[in-house]
């Protein structure tokens, strides 16, 4: 007895049918990949400078050279951001804090915001990503 | 001629009948999957949409009229909290956190629709809730949240909106 496969029709439209369904159903299935980026990290940075701008924190940090309350601050990030902070005199540096026990290896988005205290300009940094 | 009608089974035919069949259940089944999907998301960016409108409103308005905490609420038409950007007004805040007893009414001030609000507004430096506004979600899956950063009295001020259905 010889064996031999049966090719009809019926039987072509079906395995054309079926590929095209997969194709179309693994093309939509990339969706559920498709990452959530709705929290604009820039805005948060924009707010947190103004804030730290607006508020005493800053003249603190400088009037009483520590960085006692910007430190609470950046620890008070919210939950899944994190950040780091620096201000910096005309020439270099005074005081930077780093938000604790944040881990994350999103881009870091950057921002500097300029202020005047006591006659003497100050620059601020704001470093922010994805925790 | 007598022509005789029969059908035609062999077990190749079986195999690939159900190999089909089961191909036809897990795409259809993967669709309504991905319809649920697209729906969700496209709920969750709406609402997103609603909480960071509320939020920007919030932080970075004087509101419309600017003198509209001295004004009945019917002739409010944007409830913004500020005195300038990030920076909060007291009476203005005071008056909205009043105004907590006509929620529905605030709500429909932000032009939230369907959807239900909760403002949390918490001291950023010690993490402490000073006040709150809304309702709080208690019992949702699709909540949208935004943090704003902003100052009152000198001191910075976090604001988490919550806008959830």
């Amino acid at each position: 007895m010889k064996k031999g496969f049966v090719i009809t029709l019926d039987l072509i439209i079906a395995i054309l049918i079926v590929f095209i369904s997969v194709t179309v159903a693994i093309t939509f299935c990339g969706l559920h990949v498709k990452e959530k980026n709705y929290f604009p990290l820039q805005i948060l940075a924009q707010d947190v400078s103004t804030s730290l701008e607006k508020s005493n924190v800053l003249t603190n940090t400088i009037a009483n050279k520590t960085s006692k309350d910007l430190r609470v601050f950046v620890n008070n990030l919210p939950v899944n951001v994190c950040g780091a902070i620096i201000v910096y005199d005309a020439q270099q540096s005074t005081v930077s804090v780093e938000k604790r026990e944040c881990y994350g290896s999103s881009d870091k988005i950057s921002i500097y915001r300029s202020f005047v205290y006591d006659e003497s300009i100050y620059y601020i940094r704001v470093i922010l990503w994805y925790g | 001629m007598m022509q005789t009608r029969g059908q035609f089974l062999t077990t190749e035919f079986l195999f690939v009948t159900a190999t089909f069949c089961l191909l036809l259940i897990i795409i259809l089944t993967s669709f309504s999957d991905i319809q649920r999907v697209i729906d969700f998301e496209s709920m969750d960016k709406k609402s997103y949409n609603f909480a960071f409108n509320t939020s920007e409103i919030l932080v970075n308005s004087k509101g419309v009229p600017t003198n509209w905490q001295d004004l009945d609420l019917t002739n409010v038409k944007v409830m913004g909290l500020t005195k300038t950007n990030n920076e909060l007004d007291v009476n203005k805040l005071q008056k909205f956190l009043d105004y907590n007893l006509q929620y529905s009414a605030v709500k429909d001030k932000f032009g939230l629709g369907q959807y239900n609000l909760y403002i949390s507004f918490i001291d950023a430096t010690n993490g402490n809730q000073l006040y709150e506004f809304g309702v709080f979600p208690s019992n949702s899956s699709a909540i949208s949240t935004v943090i704003r950063y902003c100052v009152l009295n000198q001191n910075p001020l976090k604001i988490i909106v919550k806008v959830w259905k």
